[in-house]
């Protein structure tokens, strides 16, 4: 069976594409030599090219590889494993978070800039963990994007 | 103290095994299970996680049959960490990483996991490849794939394919493609009753006999998809015969080119798969297989086969 068919190989243009918001959005190189695949609107899983050969070969495919980003109009959202991924090639657009502000991020909690950052996106850093991006809002405000699910409870 | 209660089939069982000690065993299943995690080396360094587990004074010890896991000493609770929600630890039961040891993938190997969910091997099958091969993790309940997937996202698993279909369908597509096969069946979960005392009460002889023949099957739809020479763990965490060893034992009376082989883990406490029960003589080869109880650990209880495909006779 052919893999679901909402999974599309990132082709060179798109590639290329994707490489040229991501160096704009956080002035990132790409992520390495590995697989991108667009699944769903805008949604960009990484893999490695030996995973999608056998997805080929399987039955009843539900996903693969790694959930990186979404794109969003002009904008790329990283997940927590897509900004983990680039980290250190992360060099525009980041916040760094004291250990009670990581916390309130873990949270899901709203974080209130000091400075005011003109992107819509910035991805939040504690010591040497990427945490994920959070949305920038007009009132000063960063709402963190993670999930409910892996969010710590007060 | 509330009391567990057990059925009287499963009362029948217990004492039916001759190597298990029922009063031990039953005082476990009134305890919780020590608390283990996993490091998870697909994030992040082992000491650098080390490091950060004792800034928040969670005391950790060593254990020696799992290459990353670690029994934790005091009472935190692990889950609601910034370590766990990044993914840099899993938190999984000690004898539960004993399997994946067995199976021991490498870097580069094909690895087929048959009923994944809720993704615990998984995971520790992703880490020991660490990014290179591929790995299918397969179940067939949609919840539970859910599951199985956010974990496998926490964990930064790249080279994994989720799949959803009956297990015992495989063959037709994937017939002796993978060098590696985990069969951790649906079983009756006597091993880890402490977590669901449930378990216990409703125990039948009845319902793991119907389980045994879905455990059979998927036995042997995990046997042929393994190459000739690859490995295959048939793994559950119960404790009853119907479902550990008369699989096994049809699973060789219908595989003659399967092979079981000794497995040896250090530190844990094992005890050999038995040769008969209930008058049912079983293949003398099944000594190989191996029994883990609930009080020999404080953990789960599990049973553990490492099988071998040699050339198709």
């Amino acid at each position: 069976m052919i893999v679901d068919e909402k999974i599309v190989l990132l082709n060179s243009s798109k590639k290329s594409a994707f490489q040229a918001m991501l160096k704009r959005c956080y002035d990132a190189e790409d992520f390495s030599d590995k697989v991108l695949i667009q699944v769903g609107e805008g949604k960009i899983r990484l893999t490695t090219n030996d995973t999608i050969r056998v997805a080929e070969k399987m039955q009843g495919v539900h996903s693969l590889g790694l959930y990186v980003a979404k794109v969003k109009g002009n904008d790329v959202v990283l997940s927590i494993e897509g900004s983990q991924l680039l980290c250190n090639r992360i060099k525009k657009n980041r916040i760094e978070l004291t250990k009670e502000q990581s916390k309130l991020w873990m949270e899901g909690a709203p974080l209130q800039l000091e400075k005011f950052i003109t992107a819509r996106y910035v991805v939040a850093f504690y010591k040497d963990l990427c945490l994920g991006c959070g949305r920038v809002s007009v009132d000063g405000k960063i709402y963190p994007h993670v999930p409910k699910w892996r969010r710590l409870q007060q | 103290m509330s009391t567990i209660n057990i059925s009287e089939d499963l009362r029948n069982l217990l004492y039916s095994i001759p190597d298990i000690d029922v009063k031990s065993l039953l005082e476990s299943y009134q305890k919780p299970i020590r608390q283990s995690i996993r490091i998870n080396t697909l994030k992040a360094r082992e000491e650098y996680v080390l490091s950060m587990l004792r800034e928040r004074s969670i005391e950790l010890k060593k254990i020696p049959w799992a290459r990353y896991g670690y029994w934790v000493v005091n009472d935190v609770n692990v889950s609601n960490t910034l370590e766990h929600m990044l993914g840099l630890i899993y938190i999984q039961g000690a004898v539960s990483m004993a399997p994946v040891e067995v199976l021991s993938p490498k870097p580069g190997e094909l690895v087929l996991d048959l009923c994944a969910a809720p993704g615990s091997k998984t995971t520790q099958i992703a880490q020991a490849l660490q990014g290179e091969g591929v790995i299918v993790a397969n179940d067939v309940n949609i919840k539970r794939i859910r599951a199985l997937s956010s974990n496998v996202q926490r964990c930064g698993v790249i080279n994994c394919i989720i799949t959803q279909v009956d297990g015992r369908k495989f063959p037709l597509w994937a017939k002796g493609f993978f060098d590696k096969v985990l069969v951790d069946a649906p079983c009756t979960s006597l091993g880890i009753v402490s977590k669901d005392w449930s378990a216990a009460k409703k125990w039948s002889f009845r319902t793991s006999e119907r389980l045994s023949k879905l455990q059979l099957s998927l036995a042997i739809s995990g046997f042929e998809c393994l190459k000739v020479g690859g490995i295959m763990i048939y793994a559950t965490c119960t404790l009853s015969p119907q479902e550990n060893e008369w699989v096994i034992d049809r699973l060789l009376a219908n595989k003659p080119n399967a092979r079981l082989e000794n497995i040896r883990l250090e530190g844990l406490k094992i005890n050999k798969g038995l040769l008969e029960w209930q008058h049912n003589k079983y293949n003398p080869e099944l000594e190989r297989c191996v029994r883990v109880y609930p009080y020999e650990h404080e953990a789960e209880g599990f049973f553990i086969a490492k099988i071998v495909k040699e050339g198709d006779s």
